[in-house]
């Protein structure tokens, strides 16, 4: 190297540090508030992924939120509540015991495109995610029930079922039975697709994992959105969603902020927290046929020492609702079995150690397993503080042990935890998927509760064939008392709904779907 | 109570500084008054703190006060407590993967440097290979593969440093080996194996205390990093990453403490290595 | 020539590199939990789950497994996720690495730039300055990033306002991909407020991990202007009264060829802190990429996303290598 170079080094440094300073200064400087550029941009910040843009393959709920603002269906939630109402049909009825759905469409549906939408394409779109039959997909709503479905005319869809289906209307809110664009890849899944369906929005950008953007769909069914534009930023972690909602870059955190700020941000005058029941469930699994837990005295006594009000505070900071029941709160047949146990009973349950056997000098040994990350960075946090309930007895000790997701389920499905930590995310809002799933024994292999009851499996299969609501509740809570009595699982908590919007927000609406509806949220004035 | 109170020391770091008229003895001094403090914590933390750092109860995330100088977290546990702890988790994590690493390095470094040859230059290969890979990367893949315990964790930590025990082992066995003493007892037809033992090996521990000193502070936050992404111990165990880990959840709702002081250990303990390793290094620095 | 005979055998000895590399890369990840019933989740049955590893070539011998793992890389073909989005690996890698190219270049040339600084100041000076810059080099290197991170977090982003403590850019000003590099994109945009939000973006993660990388570069850029400094020809310089100017610029570039090979060691480093850079500030690389797709255990992802790095971390040093052999011609090859 010569001077000439070494001289020209020294030249690019200096100049790099003075341009770097330079920009520097203008940044701190002159900072354009970020309010400024979002006017009449509604920003929507989440921590959840889009899977796919496909209702052949999507099947988690924050991608249903979208593909529920960029589609819709026949039938629809009202918003807030468990009703169905008719979304682009304008009638319906059912013929033949049950078995034969005929649905009249509303007139002059659109695509959100423009082009027209008939009947026929919701037999394509049906088709189209049965044929396809993705992995992990949601295409077994469908070919479990429907036999086929077909279009007389333009205006006419009829589904002929396999047998009655008392909760068919609520399978068809469900994306899968959604008509979708004719631009979606007829034979394959079409991830990245945006052209959506017929929805309140269509896409007009998307980067995954960082932005979508939104605008109003004019042909939408239902009137116009209160906000034309709206984007939803992808944030890889809670902590960073919320410094982003109190740097006003975005107006609203969603799905999902940490409990603790969530608590923390109801103090806060620039802030409203909304919150809703949601049907996330969190429960104990016992492993019934494993020594000790095959006592059902033992699962007794351990049922009776949780005290949910302490792991609602500690773990969630307020943020979710004590749970007795597999059936969730609110939902039909709720029946709080596990109260008779109390919360944090320590005298009844060394009474019931006692009578197991169990001492302060011959305590109860158990494994109490959990998954790190799968629900959440609160995880570790409940199990410890179940270890520390069921140890305040003075005769059990705990062992805390954890596996990645993927081992955790193998452990589950071979049975080889003794107690587990789990969730459930319900399919579709009735009583039988919070029930058969864990108690009929045909079903609930996937537990590894071992869990066999002749009585339950005969009950569960009998209410699944009834359409009597009055019926079918007085079965639910009898299996619900036996739940209760044999203690194979142990329910903890219900989720709850959060959502925190910037003041001058309006039109959040939360229900029991889970589904937020970008078209009905606003900016007052 | 905290480790290597600062005025006390800086003082008295500043006169030896002077009266030694050199930087390295005050690192040194420095280093390991830092090291040696921690490891009294390590020990002496039942008699420092009233608390179990496993036990939780309803005073959650109080702000650090006379009872919980440090505060107490989420779940009520005290986090002096935590922290104090805490060390015996990371000392003993590190005192574990460097006894594995060694274990490891030095016979296959020093069996590589004596005979030289093919089997050499494949060694050589395979650990330069193994050395330019992103090492936290490798330690989480492993750490993911054994599950969470303090013994696999320093498995996992001791795979990443195997090379560079072994690069400096080997290099330094080449040179004592072309060393006249050495020269001598192989023409004087000594057996290989006292050779190694009686001559080489002795030579060798001066370059295992410097790689000890500078990998140290690196385990130290390999660990840390480890646990802070979640593959290290499994809770309710005392662990400074893991701690830092949660305490940043409640950060933005003002309980700076939960990920302030744990963090702060982690930079400490690594910084008395550091120190060390400075120190030493200048006798000999092995990154060369 | 001896020098391209020298690079000529330099590149050919990355594939047995490589070659390390991946079977370390394999022998760890085929023991991690199933990935098929990751993949279905709870709900699938059984005979579901047994189609879908025979599909993997899960129930092949570990040896067939092998070949078809290298066959399959070595034809670029890094399989398809197992978790979320099912698409080829390859695209989810490209998608995510322009994030972590942006943020190591910019944190290599903020750590260069404080280590030369700082260097060369210590060496020049000696004294007081010195002293303070050896302890900057050691305090610096003994800084744990996401501690350090939520520091700066703290201070700029939550006490005085003036940056983001996370992402790329602000919402609606994610500039259109061309490089996928945010700072570059916007340029090409030609976007000023879009270039603004993703430098300011920037900032604070680059700063993180220059910092905690440029001790290094400190301390050994400092010892080799001390070197040079004691060296005979210095002396004659001054003797014959060379200007105090040309006697820095002279040590500055002879101290700044062994930086050179230091900056290829260095690499790895910078690609482990990128991890927890990443995971600090929420940036949207590799490294955040890699810690996603463990927590679905999505095993493809996290094979390829290693392989990936293996490959990246072998060119450049190779590339490194090269240069060095270039300038330096006192090398032996």
């Amino acid at each position: 190297m010569n001077k000439a170079i070494s001289r020209g080094i020294l030249a690019v440094v200096v100049v790099i540090i003075i341009v770097v300073a330079a920009v520097a200064a203008y940044l701190i400087l002159n900072q354009p508030s970020p309010q400024q550029q979002v006017q009449k941009t509604l920003v929507i910040g989440v921590t959840d992924k889009i899977s796919d843009l496909d209702t052949a393959s999507a099947y988690d709920f924050f991608t249903w939120e979208v593909l529920n603002n960029i589609m819709a269906g026949l039938v629809t939630y009202k918003p807030g509540t468990a009703d169905l109402e008719l979304a682009l049909a304008s009638s319906y009825e059912i013929k033949d015991n049950g078995t034969t759905y005929i649905f009249t469409l509303k007139d002059n549906l659109k695509f959100s495109d423009g082009r027209p939408l008939t009947a026929q394409d919701f037999v394509r779109s049906i088709n189209r995610a049965v044929a396809i039959n993705a992995p992990e997909g949601p295409e077994w709503l469908i070919t479990s029930f429907v036999k086929n479905v077909t279009a007389p005319d333009n205006k006419t869809v009829v589904f002929h079922l396999f047998q009655p289906v008392s909760y068919f209307l609520a399978l068809l809110a469900t994306p899968p039975y959604f008509p979708i664009n004719p631009a979606y890849k007829p034979n394959a899944v079409d991830s990245d697709q945006t052209a959506g369906g017929a929805g309140a929005y269509r896409i007009t950008k998307w980067v995954r994992d960082q932005e979508l953007d939104l605008e109003a769909n004019p042909y939408f069914y239902n009137g116009t959105p209160k906000v034309s534009k709206v984007i939803i930023k992808f944030y890889s972690d809670a902590t960073a969603l919320r410094a982003a909602l109190q740097s006003g870059e975005i107006n609203i955190a969603w799905r999902t902020l940490n409990p603790v700020d969530i608590s923390n941000l109801k103090s806060n005058p620039n802030f409203n927290v909304i919150q809703a029941p949601s049907a996330f469930i969190r429960y104990l699994i016992f492993n019934t046929e494993m020594s000790p837990v095959n006592n059902v005295k033992v699962r007794q006594a351990l049922a009776a020492a949780i005290n949910r009000t302490d792991i609602v505070n500690r773990v969630f900071s307020g943020t979710v609702v004590p749970l007795y029941s597999l059936i969730p709160i609110g939902m039909w047949s709720y029946s709080p079995v596990f109260k008779k146990y109390g919360d944090g009973n320590l005298t009844y349950a060394e009474q019931l150690l006692q009578q197991a056997g169990y001492s302060s000098s011959n305590k109860l040994q158990i494994d109490l397993w959990y998954t790190p990350s799968h629900y959440g960075s609160t995880e570790a946090n409940l199990a410890q503080v179940l270890k520390e309930q069921w140890e305040s007895t003075g005769m059990v000790s705990v062992t805390l042990r954890s596996a990645e997701w993927s081992t955790y389920l193998k452990q589950a499905a071979n049975g080889t935890m003794m107690i587990s930590l789990f969730g459930w995310y319900p399919d579709y809002l009735d009583p039988d998927d919070y029930t058969s799933p864990f108690l009929d024994a045909s079903a609930n292999t996937w537990t590894g509760s071992h869990y066999n009851n002749t009585q339950v499996n005969q009950l569960l299969f009998q209410a699944r064939g009834l359409t009597d609501i009055n019926q079918r509740t007085s079965i639910y809570q009898n299996v619900q008392n036996i739940l209760a009595n044999d203690v194979p699982f142990i329910p903890l908590i219900q989720g709850q709904l959060s959502i925190v919007v910037a003041k001058g927000i309006t039109g959040v609406v939360l229900g029991p779907d889970m589904l937020l509806r970008y078209w009905l949220i606003g900016f007052s004035s | 109570m905290k480790p290597a109170s600062h005025g006390l020391f800086s003082r008295l770091i500043s006169r030896l500084s002077k009266r030694f008229a050199g930087w390295r003895t005050a690192f040194m001094i420095s280093g390991l008054s830092i090291v040696l403090s921690f490891i009294f914590i390590a020990i002496a933390a039942p008699i420092l703190t009233p608390y179990d750092p496993t036990k939780g109860s309803y005073n959650v995330l109080l702000p650090p006060s006379a009872e919980h100088p440090l505060g107490t977290d989420s779940l009520g546990r005290d986090l002096l407590s935590r922290i104090l702890y805490g060390t015996r988790t990371i000392l003993i994590i590190l005192a574990l993967s460097t006894a594995l690493s060694i274990s490891i390095g030095l016979p296959i470094g020093l069996i590589s440097g004596f005979y030289k040859g093919a089997l050499d230059r494949v060694l050589s290969f395979v650990m330069d290979s193994i050395y330019a890979f992103p090492s936290l990367l490798l330690a989480i893949v492993i750490a993911l593969m054994l599950g969470p315990s303090p013994l696999n964790t320093a498995i996992s930590i001791a795979f990443v440093y195997v090379p560079t025990y072994f690069r400096m082992i080997r290099g330094q066995t080449l040179s004592i080996k072309s060393q006249l003493f050495v020269e001598a007892a192989i023409a004087s037809g000594t057996r290989t194996r006292t050779i190694l033992i009686k001559h080489i090996m002795p030579n060798l521990l001066p370059t295992l205390v410097v790689i000890f000193s500078i990998n140290a502070a690196d385990t130290i936050l390999t660990e840390a990093g480890l646990s802070f992404l979640g593959y290290s111990v499994v809770p309710p165990t005392p662990d400074w990453g893991y701690d830092l880990y949660m305490g940043r959840y409640y950060l933005l709702s003002g309980y700076w403490w939960l990920s302030f002081f744990p963090g702060l250990m982690v930079v400490l303990l690594s910084l008395g290595f550091a120190l060390i390793g400075e120190a030493l290094g200048d006798i000999y620095n092995p990154r060369k | 020539m001896k020098l391209w005979k020298y690079i000529l055998i330099r590149v050919l000895l990355v594939i047995p590199t490589l070659l390390v590399l991946l079977s370390v890369v394999f022998i760890v990840l085929r023991m991690i939990g199933d990935p098929i019933t990751a993949m279905v989740g709870m709900k699938a049955p059984p005979n579901v789950i047994a189609s879908l590893r025979e599909e993997a070539g899960l129930n092949k011998p570990l040896y067939e497994q092998y070949i078809d793992y290298l066959y399959n890389l070595f034809t670029g073909n890094f399989g398809t996720t197992m978790a979320v989005d099912h698409r080829p690996v390859l695209d989810v890698i490209m998608d995510r690495f322009p994030a972590t190219l942006e943020l190591t270049i910019a944190a290599f040339i903020v750590s260069v730039l404080i280590g030369m600084l700082t260097g060369i100041m210590g060496g020049w000076k000696r004294g007081k300055l010195d002293a303070s810059v050896r302890i900057y080099s050691i305090v610096s290197y003994a800084l744990f990033i996401p501690w350090f991170g939520l520091l700066l977090q703290l201070v700029f982003g939550v006490y005085l306002r003036i940056l983001p403590t996370g992402g790329m850019a602000d919402a609606g000003l994610a500039p259109p991909r061309y490089t996928g590099i945010y700072v570059l994109d916007s340029l090409i945009a030609g976007n000023l407020d879009m270039f603004i939000s993703s430098l300011k973006h920037l900032i604070l993660p680059a700063l993180t991990l220059g910092i905690v990388l440029s001790g290094v570069y400190t301390r050994l850029l400092r010892n080799n202007m001390i070197d040079i400094l004691g060296q005979e020809f210095i002396l004659a310089y001054r003797a014959r009264g060379i200007s105090d100017s040309k006697i820095l610029l002279h040590s500055i570039k002879n101290a700044f060829i062994p930086v050179l090979t230091m900056m290829g060691l260095q690499f790895a480093i910078l690609l482990t802190g990128a991890i927890l850079t990443e995971t600090t500030f929420s940036w949207p690389g590799l490294g955040t990429m890699i810690v996603e797709r463990i927590q679905y255990t999505d095993y493809t992802a996290v094979q390829g996303a290693v392989v990936f790095f293996a490959i990246f971390v072998a060119i450049v040093n190779v590339i490194v290598d090269i240069i060095y052999a270039f300038l330096d011609p006192r090398i032996s090859y």
